[in-house]
């Protein structure tokens, strides 16, 4: 054996075949079925080479801030916010148009990894560990839902990056003692509070039914909905919960009808709402409101007028303006996105906010001192001010919202409200 | 509440019409070649979202609109289930290699489906007002899905009984060696039967977007339902199959009544080792 071992013989014995042999100095590499070698004077220079590129590449990770998100820009989920990837690569297009992110005086470009969890767990936790392992990002933006958020933290968690969550606000999430996890918004039993709130002011509502679909944050907003209905003084009539992809709702209307329920409150994503709404009002089913806590865009859209007089939740519509309003408004324009349609939008503006509120405070771009200055934050955004408990949990909540005349209404607090809260919101209503 | 509610049972029989045609496009496959085909689900679904995009952009009748896509669904199966592929998978053991084919070429077909369709498909509210029998409300597409799924199982019945290919297909049982002795070219027999098994299932899928919301990542429960119930029919019986899914979807209504939505979903895969325990050849 040569000193080249195993390469070096068949280098030796090919060169035979193919003509007469040459001297071999350094490993011998087949390409394109031909043989070469390489010089030792070359290693030098190669070794070089790669310690300038990766000096290169770490240089470049220390001049740039790195942010890694998933979007659901399929499945499920795509309903609520398939196009937010867009809106992402707008906001760091209007950063690095400028210079970046400003951090202790001076501008950092921003550079943005962005994937499609397709609304799916197992997916989403493995982008998120591409992002910590590959990509090597400093910071992360949580995907949409808690159980992607639930499934997605625990690569952040393993890796100590930090997590900033955006519409996740399951407590399972918060309950694991996790350190590198922060949200923007309030937790999920707290998330219809101001609904409750007005329907108790105004005395008119008696009784309650709630339908809930099987998955974390519906079930979530329901175990507070509940609570917070009684404190009302609402009759709770019966909890219902189906599946995800429960298609017939047949079994539930038939009760539903028999009970005659003042609010029929419906704590479900998207998809679930529609089939529910659509079914409802086929077999006439008439409480004198629908609550439906997912009432966005799409909901609207594929119902038409049936949608009309609905209530739901939002963080923020036009008229309740807010920081950065203006800027929030034309970065939707350029990523070509309606925030009627989406209405967990603002949220995302708000997470963006504090990135940049975060970032603002200067602090070295490693990322647990970039975690430290998260949760210590406090930030000014579009839909209120963002702070953080210890667990995580941040302390953006929800609006009651009506669906009126085809747009969205804020209807409380008196303070926020664009129109007045209707009631019963449709002639249906007046039955009794 | 009475022991299965009128509303509850209407609602069942317009769900299981869904089944019924899908199981009968499923059967048409299974019961001649021999071949489990887990592509009928994404047939379904496709269908199903292409409606809804098509409904909401162009001013085509409903009748032209199921029509058009059934006739694609059976020409698209055509060209993707080429004679090669028949010559490979109708030899001794080519079922298990149609089978993993088959949900390949539905995994793809679902990466396809995400990118055209990353939404779920909405066509269901393209509905009208309700029908309504005394206390009891129809949604005129639900009407439409139960009568549409008799249509078919007695146009199929036709088909088998009256036509020639119809015959072969039914004597498939005999082996395709014989067939081929007397005449019959399996090749072109299995192709044909697939695409007209297909092209029931995209009517299937039809009546799937009338009816419900539904998501590119839903095929392979809804091929997973169709082969439960076709397995239940037993045979080459569009029939049965018929009796089969309308009886599943009021089962699963009545199993939704007083166990819960969440058990309908265990009612099929629970009934089918039963059934094929108590009759090997289905349950009719």
């Amino acid at each position: 054996m040569t000193a080249h071992g195993e390469w070096g013989r068949y280098g030796s014995a090919m060169s035979g075949l193919y003509g007469p042999p040459r001297r071999k100095v350094g490993w011998p590499v087949a390409f394109c079925g031909e043989e070469v070698s390489m010089d030792k004077r070359a290693w030098p220079a190669l070794w070089a080479a790669i310690m300038i590129l990766g000096l290169g590449i770490r240089i470049s990770q220390g001049t740039e801030l790195r942010i890694g998100a998933s979007v659901s820009q399929t499945g499920p989920f795509a309903t609520e916010v398939g196009p937010f990837g867009a809106l992402l690569k707008a906001w760091a297009d209007e950063l690095n148009a400028v210079g970046g992110i400003l951090t202790g005086g001076k501008r950092i470009p921003v550079r943005m990894f962005l994937y499609d969890d397709r609304s799916d767990e197992a997916t989403a936790r493995r982008m998120y560990e591409r992002m910590a392992t590959v990509d090597q990002v400093h910071l992360m933006l949580g995907p949409y839902s808690s159980p992607l958020t639930f499934a997605a933290s625990t690569a952040a968690e393993l890796h100590k990056v930090p997590f900033l969550a955006i519409c996740a606000n399951s407590p399972k999430i918060y309950e694991r003692g996790y350190r590198w996890i922060a949200c923007v918004i309030d937790e999920a039993p707290r998330y219809t509070y101001r609904y409750w709130e007005m329907i108790r002011h105004e005395g008119l509502a008696r009784s309650v039914s709630f339908v809930v679909e099987d998955t974390l944050h519906p079930k979530g907003v329901y175990e507070g909905a509940r609570a917070l209905a009684q404190e009302a003084g609402l009759r709770v009539l019966s909890s219902q919960i189906a599946p995800r992809d429960t298609r017939d709702f047949t079994t539930l209307l038939v009760r539903l009808k028999e009970e005659d329920p003042d609010i029929l409150f419906v704590s479900a994503n998207i998809p679930f709402a529609i089939q529910f709404m659509a079914q409802a009002r086929d077999q006439r089913l008439r409480p004198r409101e629908f609550h439906v806590t997912h009432h966005g865009g799409p909901f609207l859209k594929a119902l038409g007028t049936a949608a009309e007089g609905v209530t739901g939740q939002s963080y923020w519509t036009r008229a309740m303006r807010g920081p950065g309003a203006d800027r929030f408004l034309k970065l939707l324009e350029a990523a070509r996105i309606s925030p009627d349609d989406y209405p967990w939008a603002p949220a995302y503006m708000m997470a963006l906010q504090v990135v940049e509120a975060v970032l603002a405070g200067a602090p070295p771009l490693d990322r647990a001192s970039l975690m430290e200055h998260l949760k210590a934050s406090r930030t000014e955004t579009l839909g209120g001010e963002v702070w953080f408990r210890e667990n995580g949990v941040g302390s953006i909540n929800t609006y009651p919202s009506q669906i009126q005349g085809g747009s969205y209404q804020i209807v409380w607090p008196p303070e926020l409200a664009t129109a007045p809260h209707i009631y019963p919101a449709t002639k249906d209503g007046n039955r009794k | 509440m009475t022991l299965l509610h009128p509303q509850i049972a209407l609602q069942g029989l317009a769900t299981g019409a869904i089944y019924a045609v899908a199981a009968m496009g499923m059967q048409f496959i299974l019961g001649s070649t021999g071949r489990v085909h887990l592509g009928v689900g994404q047939a379904l679904v496709m269908t199903a979202l292409f409606l809804g995009w098509t409904l909401e952009r162009t001013g085509i009748p409903l009748g032209w609109v199921m029509l058009g896509l059934s006739v694609s669904g059976a020409l698209a199966a055509r060209i993707m289930h080429p004679p090669a592929l028949w010559r490979h998978v109708l030899r001794e053991q080519g079922d298990r290699a149609f089978l993993l084919i088959t949900i390949g070429a539905g995994m793809a077909m679902e990466a396809l489906a995400q990118w055209l369709w990353p939404l779920p498909g909405m066509a269901s509210v393209a509905a009208g007002a309700p029908l309504s029998l005394s206390a009891v409300f129809i949604a005129w597409p639900k009407g439409l899905a139960i009568v549409v799924s008799a249509s078919a199982a007695l146009s199929l019945y036709a088909l088998l009984h009256r036509t020639r290919r119809g015959k072969a297909l039914r004597a498939w049982d005999m082996g395709s060696a014989q067939l081929e002795t007397v005449g019959v070219d399996t090749h072109r027999l299995a192709r044909w039967a697939t695409s007209v098994g297909l092209g029931v299932a995209a009517m299937g899928g039809v009546l799937l977007g009338m009816t419900q919301v539904v998501s590119a990542q839903e095929w392979i429960a809804w091929s997973l339902k169709s082969l439960c119930v076709a397995l239940i029919g037993g045979g080459l019986n569009p029939l049965s199959a018929l009796a089969m899914g309308w009886a599943m979807g009021v089962g699963e209504a009545w199993v939704s009544q007083y166990l819960g939505p969440q058990w309908h979903p265990a009612l099929a895969p629970v009934l089918l080792p039963l059934v094929l325990r108590l009759r090997s050849r289905g349950a009719i």
